[in-house]
């Protein structure tokens, strides 16, 4: 029972800080430009302000595109539920790793489909450029955490994952995290459509592909739409700080361990957002047919991450 | 007459007699309507199968039919029962919406879906080698036959290379039969090939390619896109379906029960390297098409590669890695086969059904159904989140349980162990693609603009051709769901039927649940959706953001720019293109078409190779009797000095 509850609050925590992260994001880079910036809670207004709104919807979409934005984040949910914060035990132990994979999948190709919805141009641009990217991040993902379950020798369960190689003691310390860690930070920064695959704060023809196809939404979908896209960089962040340098993490459920979790989970949230801002202002976007070597780079970390676990 | 009996004639019958009926002249519609009925009953028949194996004591039957050359046997086992039970559903199905479409009957055709289900029962639970080799024929040819319509250049190519195939499977059971000295299958466990492993390894390898001819196994796939896209949709339907699980059914049965694993990598590396290039390439290739019936025919190759990869990893994990993910990883390959021929045949439906309503096969004369057909756009919707493994469809979970296994097997201590990373990758690039490319099919047919006055004035769906689709998306769903007590039941009947070690339950169950994927996604979505309602806000329609300029049909992604950018990057395999240009109205519009590698390289050459041989030999033909009566002795001489050197 202590377990479920402490579950419950460790989702509804990753819920409730993903607009805070980015608003995180947001200021260090602001700070960063020597700009004052917006104030970190300013991603919560937003969203406030565009659930109150009324919508507009192109006439010439079909239901689903109503529809995409419940799914999204229903998917984004569910991925909430999956993944440990503070705390090993999950609400919803019922995809592990690989199933996480296949549901920002499902995040993807919704999104893909609403942005072709509404017949603009700029929709399947985004679209498609969205589709090039995830057929080179995909098979990265699922390298890098295949090293991760060979390394952990646990299965692919992702509660599991962190407390065996916490137990691994200094051994866990081996080239093949470092560079599956190396091949996921690289996944995440392309996945959430971050410089220098993305822009995300641009609305120019150039840069656009997140942003692209979520230009037919307005009002609540935009809204669920964009809290879904936040919740997916946090859940990101987290997922690189619980599977992948999972140190600090409580295993059970003493009150100090989970003080501890939770102080760590926070820390580790602010410094990945204090890197990805780094990186947002130390390099420019990149050209479109550039990001691919970038991704291929991903790639053969992660392949390289593996095969290190065999020849080593 | 025994239980079996009463159940082979129900079974065959009804479509023996549909297929005798269409032989009558005249009264095409009555005549193809009640021979589609019988077949129909034949169909339900067969879908009865799998409870029929438990129920009645089927298992190990044998019926001999008489004193022609070997023996003509059959025999009833839970996995075959199983396969033949769900290929006789999707058959059902296709047959129910084949009757939908008076206005295309075409008695000689009709004939030959009665005679196809036959073919591929006989095919499926022949115990007899002649009687397999006699099915599987039938099958190809009753195919070939059945293309009527499509260009006569694709079906004969589709003939010479599934006939070449065809010529190795033969070769293979002619082989078995002689050196195990018993034409019955089911008794080769017991008595052994009696073959040397090289040879039995040579054998298996023969037989995948044999049968991959069929499943579009690189570099025999390229009569697939061409035929596809001519033939009759319900030809091709069955073509991609249960003739596909017929192929599978028989190389998982010859494998791992009648010839046996063979020893050493060698052959499995092979046989897993083809098909993980054939199912990139697949997938590779059905991005560029501008067809939805060519896209699916690249991703049925993509579809069944992927199939034979499991296959070939089931081999090798056998040998050299843990046996108990032997079965796993098959059961993922038969339940990827069984999932790929529901969600197949709702989409080579749904594109039969679109092109028959609208009239248009081309994706630049689609866009914007949804609008005008939103049922078909549902099922269509339903089989492109299956065909791209989507949680919590069927195709996600055959997908998933493939990557499950091939991971669980990197912790193991194998020299082979480097290779699984490459199959991860090979497995995740080939699925995303195909989902990059079905995304691509759903978006430009269903979603956006109408690209052509057809869409608008597309006819109204009927509900009885409605109601095929609908329960294959319901099949999709359910078998996407409930797949854990799927891969139960397959599990279980790979221990008892093919003697493999089970897979603990704990691999499959405690990691993934769809049911419950679904409940919370679905639960999610709703509550979200209640408290919208809840709190109202006001919704208006309005146009697409044009940026001041009306937009007209034309001012929209098409197809081919969607992909163009993943063709950029991966240009160098796309091999040469050539632009086209055509004239319409006064306006020059530019397309590019790429050619097939494969055929232009290896096919095509090989068949020029052939001509030229050919001719060669017909220098000898110069018709005159001297030089014949002179061929005729060197031969006699030939043999004879053969004979006494061998003797």
């Amino acid at each position: 029972m202590l377990n479920f509850v402490l579950a419950l609050v460790q989702a509804a925590f990753l819920i409730s800080v993903s607009p805070l992260v980015t608003g995180m994001v947001k200021k260090f880079k602001a700070l960063m430009q020597h700009r004052k910036g917006a104030d970190i809670f300013q991603p919560y207004r937003d969203l406030a302000k565009l659930f109150r709104k009324d919508e507009t919807i192109s006439e010439s979409t079909s239901i689903l595109f109503r529809i995409i934005p419940y799914i999204c984040f229903a998917a984004m949910v569910l991925l909430a539920f999956m993944v440990p914060v503070f705390f090993t035990d999950i609400l919803a132990p019922y995809g592990d790793l690989i199933t996480m994979v296949y549901l920002f999948t499902l995040y993807r190709f919704c999104m893909v489909l609403g942005g072709l919805e509404g017949g603009s141009v700029f929709g399947g641009m985004g679209s498609s450029r969205e589709m090039m990217m995830s057929v080179l991040i995909e098979p990265a993902l699922l390298l890098a955490i295949m090293s991760v379950c060979v390394l952990s020798n646990g299965g692919t369960s992702i509660e599991a994952v962190p407390a065996l190689l916490i137990g691994m003691g200094t051994a866990a310390f081996c080239p093949a995290l470092i560079l599956a860690a190396a091949s996921f930070i690289i996944t995440m920064v392309a996945e959430n459509a971050r410089i220098p695959f993305d822009n995300p704060a641009t609305h120019l023809e150039l840069t656009m592909v997140h942003e692209a196809m979520l230009l037919e939404y307005s009002g609540r979908g935009l809204a669920l739409m964009e809290l879904s896209s936040q919740m997916r960089l946090a859940i990101f962040m987290t997922i690189l700080g619980t599977v992948f340098i999972p140190w600090g993490i409580s295993l059970g459920t003493e009150p100090v361990d989970l003080l501890v979790g939770l102080v760590s989970i926070m820390l580790k949230l602010v410094v990945v957002s204090f890197f990805l801002a780094m990186l947002e202002s130390a390099i420019s976007k990149s050209r479109l047919f550039k990001t691919p070597n970038l991704l291929t780079a991903s790639f053969v970390l992660a392949l390289l991450a593996i095969i290190s676990l065999y020849i080593l | 007459m025994t239980d079996t009996d009463i159940f082979l004639l129900a079974l065959l019958l009804p479509a023996a007699l549909g297929a005798a009926l269409t032989v009558i002249p005249g009264h095409t519609r009555t005549i193809s309507r009640i021979s589609l009925a019988l077949c129909a009953v034949s169909c339900i028949v067969g879908a009865t199968t799998f409870f029929a194996v438990d129920m009645l004591p089927l298992v190990g039957f044998t019926a001999t039919f008489g004193p022609l050359v070997g023996c003509y046997s059959v025999s009833f086992d839970g996995f075959t029962g199983l396969v033949v039970s769900l290929s006789s559903i999707v058959y059902l199905l296709t047959v129910i919406h084949q009757a939908t479409m008076p206005e295309k009957f075409d008695k000689t055709n009709i004939g030959l879906i009665c005679i196809l289900f036959g073919s591929c029962i006989v095919a499926m639970v022949a115990d007899s080698v002649v009687l397999l080799l006699i099915g599987w024929e039938m099958v190809s040819l009753v195919t070939f036959l059945m293309t009527k319509g499509a260009d006569e250049m694709y079906r004969w190519r589709y003939f010479v290379i599934t006939h070449f195939g065809g010529l190795f499977i033969m070769a293979v059971f002619a082989a078995l039969w002689y050196t195990s000295g018993t034409c019955v299958l089911s008794e080769l466990p017991v008595v052994g090939t009696g073959m040397s492993s090289a040879v039995s390894a040579a054998m298996v390898f023969l037989l995948y390619i044999g049968f991959g001819t069929k499943l579009g196994i690189i570099p025999f796939h390229a009569w697939m896109p061409d035929l596809y896209s001519s033939a009759p949709v319900h030809s091709v339907t069955l073509l991609s379906t249960v003739c596909s699980n017929v192929a599978i059914l028989l190389l998982v049965k010859s494998t791992f029960l009648w010839i046996g694993v063979p020893d050493g990598a060698l052959v499995p590396t092979a046989i897993l390297a083809l098909a993980a290039l054939g199912s990139i390439w697949g997938a590779m290739e059905s991005l560029i098409q501008t067809q939805p019936r060519r896209i699916l025919a690249y991703s049925s190759m993509e579809n069944m590669s992927m199939v034979l990869v499991c296959l070939a990893l089931a081999m090798l994990f056998q040998n050299e890695f843990d046996k108990a993910l032997t079965a796993l990883i098959l059961c993922a390959g038969v339940l990827h086969t069984l999932n790929h021929s529901f969600f197949k045949a709702l989409m080579l439906l749904n594109v039969g059904s679109m092109e028959r309503l609208t009239g248009k096969s081309d994706i630049k004369d689609l866009g914007g159904l949804a609008l005008y057909l939103p049922a078909l756009s549902l099922f269509a919707l339903i089989g492109t989140l299956s065909m791209a493994a989507i949680p919590p469809t069927n195709g996600f979970v055959s997908e998933w349980l493939m990557i499950k296994s091939v991971v669980s097997a990197g912790t193991g201590t194998s020299a082979l162990n480097v290779m699984l990373p490459l199959v991860v990758a090979a497995l995740g690039m080939c699925g995303t693609m195909a989902a990059v490319s079905y995304a691509r099919l759903y978006g430009f047919v269903f979603l956006g603009r109408p690209r052509s006055e057809n869409v608008p004035k597309a006819e109204k769906m009927k509900k009885s051709m409605a109601a095929p689709l609908a329960a294959l998306s319901v099949a999709c769903l359910a078998m996407g769901v409930f797949s854990v007590q799927l891969v139960d039941v397959i599990n279980e009947h790979l221990q008892s039927d093919l003697g493999l070690d089970g897979v603990s339950r704990t691999l499959m169950t405690d990691a993934l649940d769809p049911a419950m994927i679904a409940v919370i996604l679905v639960g999610t979505g709703l509550v979200v959706y209640a408290l919208f309602r809840l709190f109202r806000k006001e919704r208006r329609t309005v146009t697409t953001w044009d940026c001041g300029t009306p937009l007209n049909k034309d001012m929209q992604y098409s197809s081919e720019g969607f992909s163009q950018p993943l063709v950029r990057v991966f240009h160098p395999f796309y091999g040469d293109s050539s632009e086209i240009k055509d004239t319409v109205g006064g306006t020059d519009t530019y397309r590019i078409r790429f050619v097939e590698p494969f055929m232009k390289y290896v096919l095509v050459p090989i068949g020029r190779g052939v001509r030229m041989f050919s001719l060669q030999v017909d220098r000898i033909q110069n018709g005159n009797i001297q030089s014949y009566l002179a061929y005729m002795l060197i031969t006699l001489l030939v043999i004879l000095m053969g004979v006494r050197i061998l003797c």
